[in-house]
């Protein structure tokens, strides 16, 4: 097929799922959905093959839509139009049981499985024990106590199977909210499927199944390429998860890349990592060999498109029981979204800096999930309510030739998702955002820094709110890449009526009073090589921006900003040149403490 | 989503109207929730007719009690300068503020940098010349 009509073919399939995301995002009820659009849409092949996304959360669907497919065909052999599956299995390639899956088969009039239609979206509850989606503190699956469909029919004939839908609305709180959310999923899925229908009559299947053909080719080459522009070798690189529940001496993290740019593969073994833990801070095989696509794609060139064609080059090593790797049922893997996952990419990020000697990689992402985006809950005007909020997390860890991004999230997330806007949340829930900002000279130094971190803090207007948040970041902060510097550490803290502040646990399920408040700054993103590389001019506008202060950009950057704001440059070079004679790289100062 | 008649006059027309919109959502976005109650957040009309040729409406001016206070800004070529605070409400028609200042609405602050001069007009519009 030649390049023209695979340029056409992928931009009409990539409508086809532009048109599902609109379609989740535009019906979706909770604010998950159409707030913050937690949610993502693929299209699958017949052979179960990740074929492409539209803007979606990369840890939603890089890993494990392709296996829930292939769950589907060997549970449900005989496909008929008509058919949609309800998954959310995390020991059957879904993510974490709080991420809904709607499973749509395209079957053509012949009667023969074309495709695939997929949705995904994040639950503001899933039917767990706790009004969480992340009960991180459960000892299993019976603890946590979601409702787990491994994929299930949920309709025949383009019908619900009622008895289905009445599970969900007897168990998951604030039934209304998830049937708006479970149709925002099927009508995604539906949408997909009509104009995949009409795009198989108009160009005919064998035609789409050439264009499947060659567009996993062409992907596959372009990642031999972008592989071999990073040095054949091999880097062992560790990490940390904070203590937390059940791992009171916290999670030791190991990651071994292995770059071959002659045949180009690259190995990723996670497997001298911890068995699976007593508590839900186990990954699933979604999210484990997510993470290290995520962890390679965010380190290579960004034309590579993200296809099951591009992973042929990725060889993924995983351990089945291990907590990063295939967990066994009943292992629970309510946080497999947020915690553990959340340092593997970073780590490969690292290891491919080392390896390309500060080219390519990335520095570490600023880990998750401080209160600024908790799951809040309670009663207005007598009528509960449950959502997960997402305020002032930045985390953006930067990379050989940009600064983080403010709103990169997390590494799952990479940028898709959007911050709450403060009105509407308050116009929906009983709170008040007393203020949200970022916080000066907690940024991760580097030639190319990363995002600095955020204050939020928020309260009640009314009633209790409960708050429940799973963060990792307070121990150990996302380190730099390429000999940049680490970011800043997560805290979180009640702040009582009389205004005195109070240290919150990392796994925190807190009840606010009215006149309380709970305080939340999270995790700034690592640094990209030497802060005294950085261009005099970036640290001038960050001090003119407040992002630093005049004392950090001379004491670390080695920038030199007068009262006016003007640089300095004479003053400059001879603060570099004694920081780089007194300083190896790497070595200078960590941030400040982020404020209170 | 049209309107079957420009009035919905009686019950049966609202609920004609509840049945199109549930329709109209299955056609866009392949469900609905039949059962579920509409709320109507915008209606859109067309209207046509003649533009009003007689006189511009003018914007009032209001006065406020303060004074005009002043803030230290940072200005690209500049640094730091003190910015005079000007309360657009309290702009009179044909009033001038040179740059550096800060004129603050209710809705909204307008930086002047320095060197330009902006200028409130009769309509209400505040027009800056760089």
């Amino acid at each position: 097929m030649d390049g023209v009509e695979l340029a056409v073919l992928r931009s009409r399939l990539e409508g086809i799922v532009s048109s599902m995301v609109n379609t989740v995002t535009r019906t979706g009820r909770s604010g998950v959905l159409n707030t913050a659009r937690d949610c993502s849409c693929c299209l699958i092949t017949s052979e179960a093959e990740f074929l492409l996304m539209a803007e979606a959360q990369p840890i939603h669907v890089l890993g494990g839509p392709d296996v829930m497919a292939q769950t589907m065909k060997e549970f449900h052999p005989e496909l008929r139009r008509g058919d949609a599956f309800l998954h959310n299995s995390p020991y059957h390639g879904n993510s974490h049981a709080a991420d809904h899956s709607i499973l749509v088969p395209v079957v053509d009039d012949e009667g023969i499985h074309r495709f695939t239609m997929f949705t995904k979206a994040h639950q503001a509850d899933d039917g767990a024990s706790q009004p969480t989606t992340y009960y991180a503190a459960a000892r299993d699956v019976y603890e946590e106590g979601a409702l787990i469909f491994p994929c299930v029919k949920v309709q025949e004939d383009y019908v619900d199977r009622d008895d289905i839908i009445r599970m969900c609305q007897m168990r998951i709180r604030a039934p209304e909210q998830w049937w708006g959310d479970y149709l925002a999923l099927l009508g995604g899925a539906r949408v997909g499927e009509t104009l995949m229908l009409e795009l198989g009559r108009e160009v005919g299947w064998e035609r789409l199944e050439e264009f499947v053909e060659s567009w996993f080719d062409y992907s596959e080459r372009k990642m031999v390429s972008a592989i071999g522009e990073i040095p054949s070798g091999r880097a062992t690189v560790s990490g940390q998860h904070d203590p937390f529940p059940g791992v009171p001496d916290g999670v030791p993290l190991n990651v071994t890349v292995e770059v071959n740019s002659e045949t180009g593969y690259i190995d990723l073994d996670l497997r001298d990592n911890p068995d699976c833990l007593p508590n839900g801070l186990n990954l699933t095989e979604a999210t484990a060999r997510t993470a290290a696509y995520i962890g390679v794609y965010n380190s290579i060139d960004h034309t590579v498109p993200v296809t099951a064609g591009s992973a042929r080059r990725l060889r993924i090593h995983l351990r089945e029981g291990c907590c990063v790797g295939i967990p066994e049922h009943p292992a629970c893997c309510a946080a497999a979204t947020s915690n553990i996952v959340e340092r593997i990419p970073s780590l490969i990020q690292r290891a491919i800096a080392e390896l390309s000697e500060s080219t390519a990689g990335m520095a570490e992402a600023g880990p998750i999930f401080t209160p600024g985006a908790g799951v809040i809950s309670g009663s207005s005007d007598g009528r509960p309510f449950v959502n997960q909020i997402f305020f002032g997390l930045t985390g953006g860890p930067a990379s050989p030739d940009a600064d983080g991004w403010l709103n990169y999230l997390a590494n799952g997330v990479c940028g898709v998702g959007f911050r709450d806007s403060v009105e509407l949340d308050e116009v929906r829930f009983p709170i008040l955002v007393e203020q949200q900002r970022v916080v000066t000279d907690s940024e991760g130094a580097g030639r190319f820094r990363g995002a600095p971190a955020a204050y939020v803090e928020y309260g009640p207007v009314s009633g209790e709110l409960e708050v429940m948040f799973v963060s990792d970041g307070a121990v150990t902060p996302g380190q730099g890449g390429g000999g940049g510097l680490a970011g800043s550490t997560a805290k979180q803290f009640r702040r009582d009526a009389r205004g005195e502040l109070e240290a919150l646990d990392p796994c925190g399920q807190v009840v606010l009073e009215p006149g309380e408040t709970i305080v939340s700054v999270c995790c700034s993103g690592g640094g990209y090589g030497p802060p005294t590389d950085r261009d005099p001019e970036l640290v001038q506008a960050d001090v003119l921006e407040n992002v630093i202060s005049r004392e950090r950009a001379e004491r670390v950057y080695g920038v030199v900003v007068d009262s006016q704001g003007s640089l300095d440059l004479e003053a400059t070079a001879r603060t570099r040149r004694s920081l780089r004679d007194t300083q190896p790289a790497g070595t200078t100062a960590a941030p400040e403490e982020a404020g209170q | 989503m049209p309107l079957r008649a420009p009035r919905l006059t009686d019950q049966p027309a609202v609920e004609q109207l509840r049945q199109d919109f549930h329709a109209l959502h299955q056609d866009v976005f392949a469900i609905n929730d039949p059962d579920a109650h509409i709320e109507m957040v915008s209606w859109r009309a067309r209207v046509s007719c003649r533009l009003r040729e007689d006189s511009t409406p003018s914007a009032p001016v209001f006065a406020t009690a303060e004074g005009c206070p002043s803030r230290t800004a940072h200005f690209a070529d500049v640094g730091f300068v003190e910015a005079a605070v000007h309360h657009f409400e309290s702009m009179t028609a044909g009033a001038q503020v040179p740059g550096p200042a800060i004129i603050e609405s209710p809705v909204t602050s307008i930086v002047v940098d320095p060197g330009a001069i902006a200028e409130r007009r009769a309509t209400g519009s505040l027009v800056v010349r760089p």
